[in-house]
């Protein structure tokens, strides 16, 4: 879709393909850039800038040398190098991480896409799911503990540990993570 | 499908999760190694445990930037798409091609029915002062300035009080367009008030030497901001006006050049609404391949006090 997208942006840049790639990867792009610079007003500015030069060098974009969402975060990885570079000379502005090793900073773009991308999956499974998932997953119960805990009966959480692995995967899928 | 294949499809989750009692680990296990079916489900979900350690917790929420983000990055594209750039420049400066039908609208709560007629009233007004009261001199009303603090003028058509040099001449004072249809008269009265913005602006970080006035004009579709400074230095920077919240929150103004001398005269437009936003801000960008589109603020000022 993605692609299909910036096609059009090649063509004919228009309003709806902007707001399309933003509803897609927007959201995820602020909440990396949270994570990478610690300041929400310059997360919201970083954001604009992506997407600034996401349309400017929309012809430059080539989906046989890269996914999308390589070559989008290739740009945003740079802007986060230019905001910690002008963080780094406004000592009133002190540089939330400022990281200055590329291959740290790669890293740090990859942990942090995942951390929000898991995030939203897990915002979009049920409470029910989530729960089992809760329990099984991150306080390290058995399935029959978790039944005990929640007063469940079994079968339900084993169904429900199921669903909630598969809610998951397509949650992840649809965004573009290959699980 | 066997039934074997049933209780491994209801067990596979607490299998891959690990938390499956010792029996049924190995009832699935030994059901996997036989089954390809059931292999490739448990091979589609055996890596997402892995995913969810990435997350700190079930409940972890993935931060959702704010509405207004949105429609800033689609302003700034509609801005850019309005007249400085087109598809593959990588720079702004090229034009872009004339297209039919309108191409950019004012958006968020400007679009309000209310705001609307607000905003429709104020750039009547706006008009009738600038065809009515351009005569007064030096801008008339108040001017605090002290201290960058804003002096809003509540000026009445025809007084003195009109933005005489600050104000435009014709035309929407938020697009310098031609006027059509303006009324030569106010509204009912206690209506024609045209708040007029004046900021005044200092020097800061590399340019302590500058300093400089804004006044803004809001109007039907945007705010009209006439600028005028001194002491940049010229040549080597393109510069450009921000408002900006407190909360960090920006929105461009627009960009200009100085004059040799390092004065700038120059009417810009912003979608922003003066009284949404607390500061003025000019950010010096240098004018070089590969400089990056953020510099130094050279110049700051509050809206608000």
């Amino acid at each position: 879709m993605s692609t299909t997208l910036m096609k059009s942006l090649q063509v004919d840049a228009s309003e709806q393909t902007v707001r399309a790639l933003y509803r897609t990867y927007g959201g995820e792009l602020y909440g990396f850039a949270v994570n990478c610079l610690g300041d929400r007003g310059l997360a919201e500015e970083l954001v604009q800038d992506v997407f600034t030069r996401v349309w400017r060098n929309a012809d430059k974009f080539d989906p046989e040398r890269a996914s999308f969402r390589t070559w989008l975060y290739g740009i945003a990885r740079n802007a986060v190098i230019d905001s910690n570079r002008r963080r780094s000379v406004r000592p009133s502005l002190p540089a939330h991480e400022a990281d200055s090793d590329p291959e740290a900073l790669t890293d740090s773009i990859e942990q942090s896409v995942l951390r929000w991308q898991v995030a939203a999956a897990l915002e979009r499974l049920t409470p029910e799911h989530r729960e089992v998932i809760r329990l099984a997953h991150f306080q390290g119960l058995t399935l029959r503990e978790v039944s005990e805990r929640t007063g469940l009966p079994l079968g339900t959480v084993k169904s429900r540990a199921s669903y909630a692995l598969r809610g998951l995967r397509l949650a992840l899928e649809e965004m573009g993570v290959d699980p | 499908v066997t039934a074997n294949c049933q209780v491994c499809r209801e067990l596979i989750g607490g299998y891959v999760l690990d938390a499956l009692e010792p029996d049924e680990r190995e009832l699935v296990r030994r059901h996997i190694e036989s089954c390809e079916r059931c292999l490739r489900e448990h091979a589609e979900l055996v890596t997402i445990p892995v995913l969810l350690d990435a997350a700190d917790s079930a409940d972890a929420v993935p931060l959702r930037p704010p509405a207004r983000l949105e429609e800033a990055v689609l302003d700034r594209f509609a801005r850019e798409r309005r007249g400085a750039w087109a598809p593959g420049d990588g720079r702004a400066g090229a034009p872009a091609p004339e297209r039919p039908g309108p191409r950019w609208r004012p958006r968020g709560r400007l679009l309000g029915p209310a705001a609307a007629a607000l905003a429709c009233a104020l750039a009547a007004v706006a008009v009738v002062l600038a065809l009515g009261g351009g005569g007064g001199g030096g801008g008339g009303g108040s001017d605090d300035g002290a201290g960058g603090r804003v002096a809003s003028e509540a000026a009445a058509p025809g007084t003195s009080g009109a933005p005489a040099t600050g104000g435009p001449t014709s035309g929407d004072p938020a697009t310098g367009g031609p006027t059509t249809g303006a009324p030569t008269t106010g509204g009912p009265a206690g209506t024609a008030i045209a708040p007029v913005y004046r900021v005044a602006m200092a020097g800061s970080g590399p340019a302590p030497q500058a300093s400089g006035e804004a006044r803004l004009y809001p109007g039907q579709t945007g705010t009209g901001v006439h600028l005028r400074v001194s002491g940049l230095k010229p040549g080597a920077y393109d510069y450009e006006l921000w408002c900006v919240r407190d909360d960090g929150w920006k929105i461009s103004a627009g960009t200009f050049r100085t004059d040799t001398a390092g004065n700038v005269d120059v009417r810009l437009t912003t979608a922003a609404k003066p009284t949404e936003y607390d500061t003025l801000a000019v950010q010096a960008h240098r004018r070089a391949p590969g400089a990056g589109s953020s510099g130094p603020r050279v110049l700051v000022g509050r809206i608000r006090s």
